[in-house]
């Protein structure tokens, strides 16, 4: 019982490599033929950019509201707007961003993807002599690695302004502090590009996960939705486990 | 070389059942060849031997002189340009126009100007009569009307052989009647080798100049249609008349009813 399921995900993290190679090996052949990635990148991006701009609003007013209840207690409610930028670009920028493009996206992408496998339509250009992966999967691929760090980019930035809209407008932290706080105390390379580099490999883990689920899937309407929830745990899990990991190699 | 494809000996099996057990079989080039048999005797698993996306465990699959199943990736994928195929849910690619659909195999294989991708196209949408639906996406089509696109788009590329997984399948008799037409005259026009994979017998010896009885993993009979007709073969009989119960038996393998019946499970 143990060792198959061990026999069986090691095949599965066999499938999962070679397929990863493959994409690879395909994305060079896509650059001449670019508009494939850019309507990915509206299909993937541009139709996750409500769910993100929402979410990071209120994210950055929660920040704003308990780190305002905090710090008063110490006066030191002129660092808020450090406390509300430090906390999304270092974490909750990357980590939240992923966690819903692994909704939003990840799992468009593996039922889509799935959906192909199972009406036959991979099977049909395997027959036109078109490869699947180079045709199908590495625009996908490519697009949600492209728009990742700019979703995770404008989740940072809305949520930095619901912060100022709880903290400054609503509260009453003065505006000058809120901003020269943050300006000081956010350092771009320690916080902003690690936060950068962060949402650049959710966006690579969350996609591969995506696409090979949807590639792999048993070609059956069962299938495919199981393959769709295993994009959605597998994905928030390795992003999370993924964030331990960045967070201590990074920030020591 | 009168015979475009050729199978020897050739042996496969999905796990332990065996589907193909010392097939051999040979299509001619330029004609009308149709492979019949009951359900689950193999057919499908024969067009995917010769697509290249099954290998055969044993025996070799012959096309133009090639054996498909010696073939790398480059070499299958070459091969490839030259076969059409008609997926029996045509497979057609829902993101895509009808006319984007046809145009999609010759986008992929050639650097023609898009004027005359355009022209192409709409001689293959006239050819199966539906130049008119041109733009409407693959969900507003009927099933008639989704084969006869992914039928314009297996003979985008002018191919050799073109092959058809059960085509009449699930038609009403007007699109069944069309796609019978169209066959027929796909094979004439424009002198391709036609294989078709079917069960439904009286549409199968319309258009065959070559009928292929299959059965239990072998070629049970082989002729032309005529001679399928007149055979007095058993087997041959019982699927051309569509008979319940003769050398395909009607029971699934058991052991005796009584015994079966009065021994309860434990006997």
């Amino acid at each position: 019982m143990l060792g198959r399921w061990t026999l069986d995900n090691v095949q599965r993290w066999g499938r999962e490599t070679i397929f990863l190679v493959h994409t690879l090996i395909g994305i060079p052949s896509i650059f001449g033929r670019f508009y494939l990635v850019i309507y990915q990148i509206f299909a993937v991006g541009v139709l996750t950019l409500v769910i993100i701009l929402v979410s990071g609003t209120f994210v950055g007013m929660v920040l704003g509201l308990q780190g305002y209840n905090t710090l008063v207690d110490f006066g030191a409610e002129s660092s808020l707007g450090l406390v509300v930028a430090l906390s999304l670009t270092r974490e909750l920028g990357p980590v939240l961003t992923a966690l819903l493009f692994a909704g939003r996206a990840g799992s468009a992408l593996t039922a889509e993807i799935g959906l192909m496998k199972a009406t036959e339509q991979l099977a049909a250009m395997e027959m036109m002599a078109v490869d699947p992966i180079s045709r199908v999967v590495a625009p996908r691929f490519l697009a949600g690695i492209l728009s990742m760090p700019l979703l995770a980019a404008l989740f940072t930035a809305v949520g930095v302004w619901g912060g100022h809209l709880v903290g400054v407008v609503l509260l009453g932290v003065d505006a000058g502090q809120y901003w020269s706080a943050m300006q000081n105390g956010v350092d771009f390379y320690d916080d902003v590009l690690n936060g950068f580099v962060k949402s650049v490999v959710f966006g690579f883990v969350v996609t591969w996960i995506a696409v090979f689920e949807g590639y792999d899937a048993t070609p059956t309407s069962e299938g495919v939705s199981r393959a769709t929830t295993r994009t959605v745990v597998n994905a928030s899990l390795a992003v999370l486990a993924l964030d331990f990991v960045l967070t201590s190699l990074m920030f020591e | 070389m009168n015979n475009l494809i050729e199978l020897n000996r050739v042996w496969f099996a999905f796990g332990e059942r065996p589907v193909c057990e010392d097939l051999s079989l040979s299509v001619p080039r330029g004609k009308v060849s149709v492979i019949m048999g009951p359900s689950g005797c193999g057919k499908s698993t024969l067009l995917n031997f010769i697509g290249g996306r099954l290998k055969p465990q044993a025996g070799e699959v012959l096309v133009d002189g090639v054996d498909v199943s010696r073939l790398n990736r480059q070499g299958l994928y070459k091969l490839r340009k030259s076969m059409g195929m008609l997926f029996q849910n045509s497979a057609l690619l829902t993101d895509l126009s009808v006319f984007d659909n046809v145009a999609f195999p010759v986008r992929e294989h050639t650097e023609l100007d898009e004027r005359l991708i355009r022209h192409l196209t709409l001689f293959k949408l006239q050819m199966v009569g539906l130049r008119g639906a041109r733009d409407l996406k693959p969900a507003q089509l009927s099933g008639g009307m989704a084969r006869r696109v992914a039928l314009a788009r297996a003979i985008a590329l002018d191919p050799m052989l073109v092959m058809y997984d059960e085509p009449f399948t699930g038609l009403d008799p007007i699109s069944k009647g069309v796609i019978v037409k169209l066959i027929r005259e796909i094979g004439d026009a424009l002198g391709m080798t036609s294989l078709v994979v079917t069960h439904d017998v009286a549409e199968g010896m319309s258009i065959a100049d070559k009928v292929l009885l299959l059965g239990e993993g072998r070629v049970i009979s082989h002729g032309s249609a005529a001679e399928m007709q007149a055979s007095r073969d058993p087997k041959v009989r019982q699927f051309i008349d569509g008979q319940p119960d003769g050398p395909v038996a009607y029971h699934y393998p058991a052991k005796n009813y009584l015994a079966d019946l009065v021994g309860g499970d434990a006997a």
